[in-house]
């Protein structure tokens, strides 16, 4: 692999110039609230050393009751309740008022893995993200327009970074109302406009005005939920690619989920000497509702790499063989076989590490090649981590060993991702047996 | 063959993102942008992103692939109200680098893409042009870290569809594979390696050097070949062969695997000896391309040098 190539042939007028900084962008989002960030912080420093949480493992009985074990009965067809309530987005762009009072924190509830086809004609109707309905912030000094006018719309970076932290305001609310003891209705932040009767969001209407991707969800819960209910589907196999050098992974949400547990030890035996390794997303942050968690027992299969809109055979085929394994699992257990119990090693997800970016959100490095590729493998304090454009290294500089993945994955770039860090842990799977 | 001489290359162009998720060129251009690269030698540069918005939305087209819309006709076409949008934006490269054609246009075009394909570092010429043909000699002596190849269209220039024919020498630099959306580091570094050459020849041409002709090979596509399709619904029902993927210039002979369908079949190649390249590109699935065959030829060009117009010489 070449090293970059060390220009010393062109010339530039002037000095060098170094990042083009962008007119001061005012936002409240640009830092936390203290008592926020503190929390995150508390909560990454008590998870560094987790051996308590496999313990707790060990002794718990299955934490999903009856719903662990499938029954004979066919699971009836979830049926339409009817028009259900609605969670409708802000459609009208904020006052700097409103944003005062809403945390700057990093939750975002979007759904982070897209189903990735090859179909190219839907991929090319799907709306980009400048289809967002887009904040105005009448205090920034704004880019020039024709004539004097000035757009002082965020750029799109901006926007849905906003969008993203507003959702996570909003989650922030709800969770720390909950924890109070109140109920759902009353932890919902509301705007303050004097005069008006502001409903909760779950009640407004406006069902066609819904991104296609929400509408999508409801009926999918519909079909298959409705979450957190007892007809609920059993499992639901979410099946995703990643530009990411991941090979065969198994994505599992709960740590205490043992019939998932046992499945996934089922597979990763079945396919050896292939590998197939486990991701835990079990982070109160990081975590996010995926279409899957409609069901009692999510389980996503990624793998990669492949680029978006292109079909690999080899992909295509382990990925085949991995749900054949699945498949086979289910019906064994459905047979009314014993699946002892079992150790599974587990990435246990930490933390989402960004690109380092420029004023205006666009990336100023890239994933190093030292890095490039190396998914679940260590990755040291000290180690290459980014290259920026113009050949400088950036070190990790994280205070122990990581195992990065979801490197480079294409559609992280907007989420703020360059590569997630895990660290290894083994869970314990309780026996499992068919009721 | 006489060496041939040519007036300084002044005026050079440097465009990415003609394709929105092709990111190399992207953030090339950007850097380039952001250093305030204007300068090479005497030669003047000019950096282009060609498609603003698609990258903007990180989409290949809006409307429609501008990297087929360089066409005389579509160029000299009028604009209406529902043109799309791509069409207009031809019509300002052409304005600003241009006119295809024409005395003003640039004197060098580089327009930089990636591919999901494993085809290494390409140049892609529309013609034969001994400039272009010197340029990848050039580069390809120097570069160690990817196979370097060039590929002939052989299309007049009236019909040349992409953005490289609007400048009076242009070529595309075609290096892969990398996933659209994604900046890989290692092949960020072969485009900017090739474009660092491409300035080193040019102000060694500019200054006055002499370059020996020779021979190189090039790559000139025969056909094209489709996925298998079913012909009700016309969705695809087979991959690329494990055989063939990723074996971009690799010979394909009578009876190689080509496809495995999705029932286990294997599809294998008939008729002649020909080099695939273009395999599984991402964007050819809708241009019913799996990928194209080529002929390998060989082509000799002269010695050339940099002259101004006033030695006599043209």
């Amino acid at each position: 692999m070449a090293g970059v190539h060390k220009s010393s042939s062109w010339t530039q007028s002037g000095a060098f110039a170094g990042v083009v900084s962008a007119e001061p962008c005012h936002l409240v989002l640009e830092t936390s609230p203290p008592d926020y960030v503190k929390k995150i912080s508390r909560y990454l420093e008590s998870s560094v050393g987790r051996d308590e949480v496999s313990n707790e493992i060990a002794g718990a009985d299955s934490d999903s009751g009856d719903s662990l074990f499938l029954t004979q009965k066919q699971v009836p067809e979830a049926v339409r309740s009817g028009k259900r309530e609605h969670l409708s987005l802000r459609s009208k762009p904020v006052s700097p008022r409103d944003l005062e009072g809403s945390d700057a924190g990093s939750l975002s509830s979007d759904s982070h893995e897209e189903p990735k086809t090859a179909k190219d004609e839907r991929y090319k109707k799907q709306p980009s993200i400048s289809s967002l309905p887009k904040f105005s912030l009448p205090f920034l000094s704004g880019r020039k327009l024709k004539g004097k006018a000035r757009d002082t719309r965020l750029s799109n970076m901006q926007n849905k970074t906003l969008h993203n932290s507003a959702m996570g305001g909003f989650f922030k609310c709800l969770i720390e109302g909950y924890e109070r003891g109140h109920d759902a209705q009353s932890s919902l932040p509301t705007v303050d406009v004097e005069g008006q009767d502001i409903s909760s969001l779950s009640d407004a209407p406006g069902g066609d005005n819904l991104p296609y991707e929400v509408q999508r969800a409801q009926e999918i819960n519909r079909l298959f939920g409705p979450k957190g209910s007892p007809e609920a589907y059993d499992v639901i196999f979410d099946l995703h690619n990643t530009t990411s050098n991941m090979g065969c992974t198994l994505i599992l949400e709960s740590s205490k989920d043992h019939f998932n547990l046992q499945m996934m030890n089922y597979i990763k035996k079945a396919i050896a000497p292939a590998s197939c390794l486990v991701l835990l997303n079990e982070h109160p942050l990081l975590k996010y509702s995926t279409s899957r968690s409609v069901a009692k027992h999510p389980v996503g299969l990624e793998v990669g790499p492949q680029p978006q809109g292109v079909l690999r055979s080899n992909i295509f085929e382990a990925m085949r063989v991995i749900l054949k394994h699945a498949l086979d699992f289910i019906e064994l257990f459905n047979e009314g076989m014993e699946f002892p119990p079992c150790t599974v090693e587990v990435f246990w997800v930490s933390e989402r590490i960004d690109y380092p970016r420029d004023a205006n959100g666009n990336i100023i490095a890239m994933v190093h090649p030292n890095l490039q590729d190396c998914d679940w493998e260590p990755l040291n304090p000290g180690d290459p981590m980014f290259q920026t454009f113009d050949g400088k290294t950036i070190h990790y500089q994280g205070s122990g060993t990581v195992y990065p993945t979801f490197i480079n994955e294409a559609a992280y770039y907007e989420k703020q991702q360059a590569f997630v860090t895990t660290r290894r842990e083994t869970l314990l799977a309780s026996a499992i047996r068919k009721a | 063959m006489e060496r041939v001489s040519f007036p300084p290359l002044s005026r050079v162009a440097i465009c990415g993102g003609t394709h929105g998720n092709e990111m190399s060129g992207v953030y090339m251009v950007r850097e380039m942008q952001k250093r305030k690269v204007d300068q090479a030698g005497s030669a003047s540069i000019t950096t282009v992103l060609s498609n603003p918005r698609a990258v903007d939305a990180c989409r290949r087209y809006i409307d429609q692939d501008i990297n087929r819309c360089f066409t005389d006709a579509l160029l000299s076409a009028p604009l209406t109200d529902s043109s799309p949008y791509e069409l207009r934006r031809a019509k300002e490269l052409n304005a600003q680098l241009g006119p295809k054609g024409s005395q003003e246009a640039v004197d060098l075009l580089c327009d930089i893409h990636n591919t999901t394909s494993n085809m290494g570092l390409c140049l892609i010429l529309y013609s034969v042009d001994y400039i272009t043909l010197h340029i990848y000699k050039y580069i390809q002596s120097k570069m160690t870290s990817t196979p370097v190849r060039a590929i002939q269209l052989d299309i007049p220039l009236p019909e040349a569809y992409s953005f490289e024919s609007v400048g009076k020498h242009g070529f595309a630099l075609e290096v892969g594979p990398q996933p659209n959306g994604v900046v890989r580091a290692d092949i960020y570094n072969m485009v900017k390696e090739a474009v660092d050459l491409t300035m080193e020849w040019l102000q060694a041409f500019n200054s006055g050097s002499s370059f020996e002709g020779g021979e190189v090979e090039a790559y000139t596509t025969e056909r094209s070949v489709d996925y298998p399709r079913d012909p009700t619904t016309n969705e695809i029902t087979a991959a690329i062969h494990p055989q063939l993927q990723d074996n971009d210039f690799k010979l394909l002979r009578p009876g190689d695997p080509t496809f495995l369908t999705f029932s286990g079949e294997t599809v294998k190649h008939e008729g002649e000896e020909l080099y695939p390249f273009f395999i599984n590109e991402c964007a050819y699935y809708e241009k019913k391309i799996a990928f194209h065959l080529a002929k390998k030829i060989t082509l000799n060009f002269p010695s050339i040098s940099g002259h101004s117009v006033s030695d006599g010489h043209f």
